[in-house]
């Protein structure tokens, strides 16, 4: 008996997974030549900085980040809209860790980006025969007010793919809208910034739902992000305000990073 | 999770991550778990509702349960026997897209810094070899903290080795545990800006946190790192988080 309720749950389950999920969350590039990264938010002004903690990937998984060649990666930079504003290549340094300070490389035409993707330059990629991707899903450090000290978050979404010049988009949506939960209760005093990326080909509608103890679910002005843009939802709360959020949309997977700003310090964390 | 200075803490919130996985509603038993090395104790904390949210904090758990700076919240819809040899296995709050977690870190009288956290059981005998990008400097303080949980009970000792991945110089060789959270500090080795640590253990798994202190206590940093396999996306993961890890083992070990 139990062995047929086991079965039936899990063939529940599958129809479910079949009707929310019937793709990858994320899309497999074209090109088995393709790198993948994330797109990283940027924060950069009078209150914020950004940097990126760059590391050899390429090195990392040939077990050795020692080289004789200096490593090159190349960062895109987008504004809130999604559009390309322009690349910067970097060369890695003879060193393990190399920290980008994003608000040295925003100037001219790229003052007004808000996401960035760094693609490592990765060639002779001998994980082609497992079918794998090299992907930069690293460690974005966020400094709040010259607090000195930075809230690391690492990357929440594979969202894109470069070949050659080409950025593909990876992130996946479908036709039934679904909600994803923030797994935090949302504590006051505090503000609350959501900050979502689209990595998807086409334009996602958001709508945020706040609830209070009692579940009783309001939905909130809800906010369009174009292909490969940006758009944050902020939330001011005041002392003994207690929370929960959700989000409502036809991403896979809509998960925001979190910034939690209280006082003269702030958390950083995906939700 | 425990470490000097600072009160840990828990943020449970009994919603699920999505819409469509583990819809369930149903009161839940919140069980505080913790070993004594020799079988694992259990305590009833509170019920939840569903939409509920619950704290628990270090502050109220006595040091006979945070010894190894570690107990584990366990939500379940079964009475537990008090003692038992294995952690019990069956999920109630579970999703895969994503995760079904909350919300765990650390607090002082300035400040909290959290991450999203759940934890399955790491096997008994495992490796851990991470890359530890986290080291800041000024007035901060660095720590790693290495978060171990096993099914059985046994509390064991093993080690961690530090290297520097560039040079795969051999930096220290320090203590860690099963069941346990261990503190270690990082200061001392005077790392570079421009080092980027490995940090590797034979015997014991673990998820490797960084955790940083500004000297004044008014903000907190907490991450994790992970394993070789995110280096990478699609084909076998595993496969090729194998060959990572045996290559850099190689040349660690020589």
């Amino acid at each position: 008996m139990t062995d047929i309720i086991h079965s039936l749950s899990g063939v529940k389950r599958k129809i479910k997974f079949g009707i929310f999920i019937p793709k990858k969350i994320t899309l497999k590039p074209k090109s088995s030549k393709a790198v993948i990264s994330d797109l990283f938010p940027i924060r950069n002004d009078l209150n914020w900085k950004t940097e990126f903690e760059l590391l050899n990937i390429p090195g990392l998984i040939n077990g050795n980040n020692k080289t004789d060649i200096d490593h090159s990666v190349t960062l895109y930079f987008f504004n809130d809209d999604g559009n390309l504003l322009g690349n910067k290549h970097v060369i890695m340094n003879s060193t393990g860790r190399q920290t980008i300070k994003l608000s040295e490389l925003l100037h001219g035409e790229l003052s007004s980006a808000k996401t960035f993707a760094l693609f490592h330059d990765y060639k002779e990629n001998s994980l082609l025969g497992d079918g794998s991707f090299l992907a930069e899903r690293g460690y974005t450090g966020y400094e709040y007010k010259n607090s000195g000290i930075k809230g690391y978050v690492h990357g929440n979404l594979d969202a894109v793919a470069l070949t050659g010049n080409q950025i593909e988009p990876l992130g996946n949506s479908g036709i039934i809208p679904r909600t994803y939960t923030v797994q935090h209760q949302l504590l006051g005093p505090a503000k609350y910034d959501f900050i979502f990326t689209n990595p998807t080909s086409r334009v996602i509608v958001i709508i945020p739902l706040l609830s209070g103890i009692k579940n009783n679910w309001t939905a909130q002005k809800s906010f369009e992000i174009p292909s490969l843009g940006t758009r944050s939802f902020t939330i001011n709360l005041v002392k003994e305000d207690s929370y929960k959020i959700k989000f409502k949309s036809r991403l896979y997977l809509g998960r925001p990073v979190v910034f939690r700003v209280f006082d003269q310090s702030m958390d950083v964390f995906h939700g | 999770m425990k470490t000097d200075g600072l009160t840990g803490f828990l943020d449970l919130l009994y919603e699920s991550p999505n819409n469509w996985e583990n819809r369930i509603k149903k009161p839940v038993a919140i069980y505080i778990l913790w070993s004594d090395s020799k079988v694992w104790n259990a305590k009833k904390l509170t019920e939840m509702n569903y939409g509920d949210y619950f704290r628990i904090s270090t502050d109220e758990i006595g040091q006979e349960i945070m010894h190894n700076n570690l107990a584990i919240v366990y939500p379940t819809f079964e009475k537990l026997k008090t003692r038992f040899s294995v952690l019990p296995t069956k999920k109630v709050w579970f999703a895969e897209i994503p995760a079904w977690r909350n919300t765990a870190g650390f607090s002082n009288k300035y400040t909290q810094v959290s991450y999203q956290a759940d934890i399955e059981p790491l096997p008994q005998k495992a490796s851990l070899l991470t890359f530890h990008p986290f080291i800041q400097f000024g007035d901060v303080i660095n720590n790693l903290l290495v978060l171990n949980v096993t099914k059985s009970p046994e509390i064991k000792k093993d080690s961690i080795k530090f290297f520097n991945s560039y040079d795969k110089s051999f930096v220290d060789e320090v203590e860690i545990q099963t069941n346990t959270l261990t503190t270690i500090p990082l200061d001392k080795y005077s790392f570079k800006p421009t080092d980027l640590p490995v940090f590797y253990s034979a015997n014991i798994a673990g998820i490797p946190f960084g955790l940083g202190i500004a000297k004044s206590g008014r903000m907190l940093s907490l991450e994790h790192t992970h394993p070789p396999a995110s280096l990478v996306l699609f084909g076998d993961r595993r496969r090729v988080q194998s060959k990572i890890k045996k290559a850099w083992i190689d040349r660690l070990t020589f």
